[in-house]
């Protein structure tokens, strides 16, 4: 390894769920170049994120934060941009990851879509910044782009389009060979909602996914609680904004294929990267590291999308669960399975760890190195993560995942406990057998003793504290803290 | 077949699509008795029902009448008997099958569900009444029953109740040397998805794949509906509507429905080895039909041509089957592609019992008695049907759905090509290459109905319905506040 700092890529993709990756063992999922890059490095098998939408997860690897520490609790919304300050950037008041960086004498880059306020005020904490408009994505193609100091709409699939830049980039970088880089590439893919992956697909990989059975979604019916999150939106006045296509989309096959087919799309994306690193002899010097924002249900458990899109909302594996390889800058860690509990935090700690940077403090933040895990095969490590949205908040173990809810509504909402070891789809919820009370006794106190650490009053909803921007369930948060109860900013 | 008039057997079923036998190319579902009936018999492959839901099919087959003109538009609801006349039923004012056999000497018998009024007394000529209390089904077990007058609770699944009571009974009137008689054995089955315990047919569908019913997301059309019953009826019926929505592609819930099957198929074959045993098989006119047909999720949604926004008439919901068998007249094997109707079957039986109507213009039947023999014959090719705010023509070529139009919903007609498309994909009735199509099965639609409805009970024309709707603020939004049901 060079004397230089490792550079490295952060390629962070739009609702992709761990499962659905060759080298996860989805035979339906063609993706070579990720299945490569597990046998070049670490493939982990048990990450989730703390939130299962865009802007916190983004949020969250960027600040090693949780959700309540740094206030973006749903996918921000830019139906209320009029409402923002000025060149608004969600994160600017943390010292953010590509700003550390930067520090240390890296040069940093996003390429791909930020999602994370502005786009606009991205150029705040990265030097190069070539990204997209808006955040909530509509389609692959025609998107509005922001290239440096340029303006304007690419017609092509913006995964090859970013991808050019970031070959661009690494090229550009490499020609340079002055600093160190830290290239955040952010597809805007495979991302899952209507409009963009309605009907059959028609990029380069339709012809694979042409008539397939879509088997490795189990067919399954709605649950109660996706209905009841339309129901109530409905209730509520949201009936107009197009929420209840949620309902449409499970089990519509020539969705699923398209869906599958941006993940190959994406999949050709990372492996040009590769490339494009291996051909300036750089892969060794290089951190890369995959991962999704979040996952995604493609039905399972009877709702697609997000862990918000039921009601109450949920963290069940399918939405919370994500894809992580790791190539650490040298092959020690050659095709290596880890099956620890790592989470979306840790990678921020990772690149910390990795850069030479100090980590943060334990207090401070819930994020660890993984680098221990990725070096030897017998580190110590806890196997747990949290998660929280907004109404739920959960604990996962090796063996419990322990869904808790706010109390204080009109709604009654009700824990959920799964035996991940007997139970393994998460579908037996034990929470309300009496035998299986100290257990959830426990797994709560671990929880409540989490949070106390981990939120900031100001953003935590469970005591009187708000969102950034929006949430998707502002009517809950006015009933339970009073009508004046409003986004922040 | 003698020269006397035939026994007959009419088996109608409760919420059966025509795709759910193995005789119409199902090979997930285990029918053997019913195939064995189809390849001794005549299978209709196009036969369709007037209204898809249970009384209103089963107030025309026994009066041989729309429901504009019997005014029974959808279920009748027995969580409003107390609102109901005394002995309230639903069609006692019309001349019925079973009455007119009976005066021309048949013994008559309902054993099954009746669904169209108070059960309490035998009704509308039937003199042999084993009857549901009720026409609502939570299970099939544990039923309420009255048994010529004796109330008592069925311990056994209700399918073998009724076939049971059908053995005693054709072991009591089954003989060439009594009346012939009339058997309407109306099975509460296979009805949907009924979460009871598992019966002896359960294990063959416990891991059926469902593959026969094409995996698809849900329509827009549903989830209007389900939304649309949260704003306008109390919270606690959305538990309700909400499991319309729950149960496409539920795979338990879509083996629990076929599995009912088996056990319909079942009771046909011990009913037919009876009239074997009792030697009148041979002078038996064998009719097995459907109320009405029920989506499993086809078109994305779940059960009837009612529960989407608007209603609908997909063949999965509006498709019945239809096998007949009489031997030495129908033709063993047969199968038979003309468009026929439920008011066809009404008129069959009167034909092929030599008996006359009253009033025969009012019914839009016609005898298939030539199509039963195998002759080439010209059959009429239109079918109609109505649902509500919908209503629609369905024939060779096409099917059209015509909506209601001076609401604030501004529903769309429908028009399929059934030749191109016959899975009903592509509505063409708002381009315009197909507007004189439309045009002209508009007017055939419209001319049905005029000569088809009671002023009183044509709902787009300001009359109204027997006992209720499921759209009651439909009505008093488009015919006024005063709007309501009669009886």
């Amino acid at each position: 390894m060079a004397t230089k700092k490792p550079n490295i890529v952060l390629v962070y993709v739009d609702n992709h769920p761990g499962a659905v990756m060759g080298c996860a063992g989805n035979a339906e999922a063609y993706t070579p170049n990720l299945d490569r890059l597990s046998q070049e490095g670490t493939l982990f098998t048990e990450a989730y994120c703390p939130n299962a939408m865009c802007s916190p997860c983004r949020a969250s690897v960027l600040t090693g934060l949780m959700p309540s520490q740094h206030g973006i609790h749903t996918w921000i919304d830019e139906y209320y941009q009029d409402d923002w300050p000025d060149n608004w950037n969600a994160i600017k008041e943390f010292d953010t990851l590509p700003e550390k960086l930067a520090r240390e004498g890296y040069d940093t880059a996003l390429i791909g879509k930020y999602h994370l306020g502005n786009a606009e005020s991205a150029t705040d904490i990265f030097k190069k910044c070539v990204t997209m408009q808006i955040g909530h994505v509509q389609s692959f193609y025609d998107n509005d782009i922001i290239d440096c100091d340029e303006r304007y709409k690419h017609p092509g699939h913006s995964v090859d389009f970013f991808t050019d830049k970031a070959v661009e980039y690494i090229d550009q970088c490499s020609e340079e060979n002055e600093k160190p880089f830290f290239l955040f590439l952010t597809y805007p893919a495979p991302y899952g909602h209507w409009p963009s992956i309605q009907g059959e697909p028609a990029n380069r990989y339709a012809d694979r996914f042409r008539g397939s059975q879509m088997l490795s979604v189990p067919r399954e019916g709605l649950s109660k609680q996706a209905i009841a999150w339309i129901a109530i939106l409905n209730e509520k006045g949201y009936g107009d904004e197009g929420y209840d296509v949620l309902l449409q989309i499970p089990n519509d096959l020539p969705s699923l294929r398209n869906y599958y087919s941006q993940i190959s799309m994406v999949d050709d994306g990372v492996g040009r990267v590769f490339d494009a690193l291996e051909n300036k002899n750089l892969a060794d010097d290089t951190l890369f590291i995959f991962a999704s924002d979040h996952g995604m249900s493609l039905g399972q458990h009877g709702f697609w999308g997000h862990g918000e899109d039921t009601w109450p909302s949920n963290t069940h594996r399918e939405a919370n669960h994500i894809p992580l390889i790791i190539k650490a800058p040298d092959d020690r860690n050659k095709q290596k399975v880890v099956d620890s509990l790592v989470g979306t935090t840790d990678i921020y700690a990772t690149i910390l760890d990795y850069a030479g940077l100090e980590l943060p403090f334990a207090k401070e933040s819930p994020a660890r190195s993984m680098r221990p895990l990725i070096e030897s095969d017998n580190s110590v490590w806890d196997n747990v993560s949290f998660m929280e949205q907004e109404e739920t908040r959960a604990i996962r173990t090796s063996q419990w995942l322990f869904m808790l809810r706010i109390q204080n509504t009109e709604y009654d909402f009700k824990p959920e406990l799964y035996d991940l070891v007997a139970d393994p789809g998460e579908r037996i919820n034990l929470a309300q057998d009496p035998e299986y009370a100290k257990v959830v006794a426990k797994l709560r106190a671990r929880l409540n003793e989490f949070f106390s650490d981990f939120a900031n009053p100001r953003w935590d909803l469970w005591k009187g504290g708000t969102v950034k921007s929006n949430s998707t369930r502002p009517f809950l948060w006015q009933e339970t803290w009073g009508d004046d109860w409003a986004p922040e900013y | 077949m003698s020269s006397r008039k035939p026994n007959i057997l009419l088996i109608f079923v409760d919420n059966q699509p025509a795709n759910m036998m193995g005789c119409y190319g199902n090979d997930e579902i285990f029918s053997p008795h019913l195939d064995e009936l189809a390849s001794k018999g005549v299978l209709f492959r196009n036969a369709f029902c007037p209204n898809s839901m249970c009384s209103p099919c089963r107030a025309s087959m026994l009066t041989g009448l729309m429901p504009s003109q019997h005014g029974i538009h959808t279920w009748l609801d027995d969580y409003l008997m107390d609102t109901w006349p005394e002995g309230y039923n639903a069609i006692g004012e019309f001349e019925t099958l079973p009455e007119i056999l009976a005066e021309q000497g048949y013994h008559t018998a309902l054993i099954g569900k009746y669904h169209l009024g108070f059960a309490d007394e035998p009704q509308n000529g039937f003199k042999h009444w084993v009857v549901m209390e009720q026409g609502t089904m939570e299970s099939f077990y544990d039923v309420p029953m009255i048994d010529n007058g004796h109330r008592h609770m069925a311990p056994e699944h209700s399918v073998d109740y009724f076939t049971r009571k059908s053995l005693d009974y054709l072991d009591e009137h089954a003989s060439p040397n009594e009346p012939p008689f009339f058997l309407c054995l109306t099975y509460n089955a296979p009805y949907g998805n009924v979460p009871d315990p598992d019966h002896r047919y359960s294990h063959l569908y416990a891991d059926l794949p469902m593959n026969s019913v094409p995996r698809e997301g849900l329509s827009p059309e549903l989830i209007d509906w389900i939304l649309l019953c949260k704003e306008k009826y109390p919270a606690e019926d959305f538990a309700w509507y909400r499991r319309l929505a729950e149960q496409p592609n539920n795979l338990p819930a879509m083996r629990r429905f076929y599995s009912q099957v088996s056990m319909v198929d079942d009771g046909v074959g011990q009913v037919l080895a009876k009239l074997q045993e009792k030697g009148v098989l041979e002078n038996t006119l064998v009719i097995y039909t459907a109320d009405h047909g029920k989506s499993n999720g086809q078109h994305g949604f779940w059960g009837h041509g009612e529960d989407t926004w608007p209603s609908n008439m997909h063949h999965s919901t509006n498709s019945i089957p239809l096998l007949i068998s009489y031997p030495g007249f129908a033709q063993a094997g047969l199968e038979v592609d003309n468009l026929v109707g439920t008011t066809d079957i009404f008129a069959t039986i009167l034909d092929l019992a030599d008996c006359e109507l009253e009033s025969p213009e009012l019914v839009f039947g016609q005898s298939f008695g030539t199509l039963l023999r195998g002759e080439t014959t010209v059959f009429r090719d239109e079918i109609f049907m109505e649902q509500e705010e919908t209503r629609a023509i369905r024939t060779s070529e096409w099917l059209f759905m015509k909506c209601l139009e001076n609401t604030k919903y501004g529903f769309k007609n429908e028009l399929y090509d059934l030749v191109n498309d016959p899975d009903e994909r592509r509505n063409l009735a708002q381009q315009p290459d197909y507007a004189d199509v439309v045009a002209k099965l508009s007017d055939r639609l419209d001319d049905f109905f005029s000569q088809h409805a009671n002023p009183r009970w044509d709902l787009w024309k300001g009359g109204t319905v027997k006992s209720n709707s499921t759209r009651p603020f439909l009505w008093e939004e488009v015919w006024g506040d005063d709007w309501k049901p009669e009886f």
